[in-house]
């Protein structure tokens, strides 16, 4: 049964199986808590630490943003998405402290290349979204 | 695993990761803000402060400085009015009080005495010592009421029982407005006792010219010296009588 009806019917079979209905927003909210948290938490962030901070959420936001690319395009993967979270951050991190003991900005490499990244990662989001089948390099 | 549960599950971990960065980029841009804020260097902040509450405080005493002077005219005029005898009595009773509080303008003879800060004298050790300090000013008053001083006043202002003389920074401050040297005490009294008080040896003029200050006694036959036109509040003293 490899009629195109047939497979048209199995993919939307697919989709279905996969639809979540109300648990799309869960990121919505997960926005609005996290913002309402940072609004109340109590005290600051020393200004000798935001830099770290910084390049932390500079990294973590280039790995969401990879994931929510994986999604619709289906290559997801749950380990790679909270390996590659957790050892970003770390990385970045970790070089932007070398770099401070180096006495050298080693954090500009870091917001280079995950601002690289972020970028990529939303043009393919967009094409993805306006499903458009194509894989080209530019944004 | 289902695939509904699958797709379930990533969404979870998705939107923890984005609460997780939504919390820390709010937290970062909170501290961020604040710390920028309170770099504005503090003590710039501070001055700005008080120049504020200084401005403000002029005004005020500005303000309050009319309403003082628009109580005299009225009480001025009220005396003016004819009095009857029960009412002279009483005024005569207030016009000796006011002299003895240093409200009324007074005059007759006695003495001015000029004092200035040591002029470009070879300053060998504490410089401080070669200027006119509050207590040289009190040392200054004082001799002059022991010989019988009846009225006071420095560069203008009336000295009266609360009057304090007070070194403020580089000025002296009495009756809480600035004065700066050189210093002109006026005192209305027998200017002969005055000025012998004052000239001693050893006395107080002495001590001050000992270190280059300058001191000029000058006996007068008319002194005319301002009474207070401050205000005066009672907060703590309460008449008994």
């Amino acid at each position: 049964m490899n009629t195109p009806s047939a497979r048209n019917e199995n993919i939307e079979q697919k989709k279905r199986e996969r639809r979540l209905g109300w648990w799309m927003l869960l990121p919505v909210l997960a926005i609005a808590v996290g913002i309402a948290v940072g609004l109340w938490f109590p005290g600051y962030i020393a200004s000798e630490y935001t830099t770290f901070f910084a390049v932390g959420i500079v990294a973590a936001f280039d790995s969401i943003l990879g994931g929510l690319k994986a999604v619709p395009k289906g290559t997801f993967r749950l380990r790679i998405f909270i390996s590659g979270f957790l050892v970003n951050i770390i990385a970045a991190v970790l070089l932007t402290f070398m770099g401070y003991l180096l006495s050298l900005d080693l954090y500009l490499a870091v917001i280079v290349i995950f601002g690289a990244r972020i970028f990529k990662n939303l043009a393919q989001i967009r094409k993805l979204l306006l499903k458009f089948d194509g894989k080209s390099d530019s944004i | 695993m289902k695939p509904k549960t699958k797709a379930r599950i990533t969404v979870l971990i998705l939107s923890l990761a984005i609460a997780v960065l939504s919390f820390f980029a709010t937290w970062q841009i909170r501290s961020v803000s604040a710390n920028r804020e309170t770099q504005k260097t503090p003590e710039l902040a501070r001055a700005e402060e008080l120049q504020k509450q200084l401005t403000a405080e002029l005004e005020n005493s500005a303000k309050l400085q009319q309403e003082v002077e628009e109580q005299r005219k009225t009480i001025a005029q009220l005396r003016a009015q004819d009095p009857d005898e029960q009412s002279q009595a009483l005024q005569g009773q207030l016009d000796k009080a006011e002299m003895m509080a240093g409200l009324a303008t007074v005059e007759g003879e006695g003495v001015t005495v000029l004092l200035d800060d040591a002029k470009g004298q070879a300053l060998t050790g504490d410089p401080n010592n070669y200027i006119i300090h509050d207590s040289d000013i009190l040392q200054v008053l004082n001799e002059l009421r022991d010989a019988g001083a009846e009225a006071l006043s420095i560069n203008g202002e009336r000295i009266l029982a609360t009057t304090e003389i007070r070194c403020a920074g580089s000025v002296l401050s009495a009756n809480n407005q600035r004065i700066a040297a050189p210093f002109t005490i006026q005192a209305i009294g027998d200017p002969q006792k005055l000025s012998a008080a004052l000239n001693l040896r050893n006395g107080v003029a002495d001590n001050l010219r000992q270190w280059g200050i300058q001191v000029e006694v000058t006996q007068r036959d008319k002194i005319i010296i301002e009474g207070y036109k401050g205000g005066m509040q009672f907060e703590y003293a309460q008449r008994t009588e």
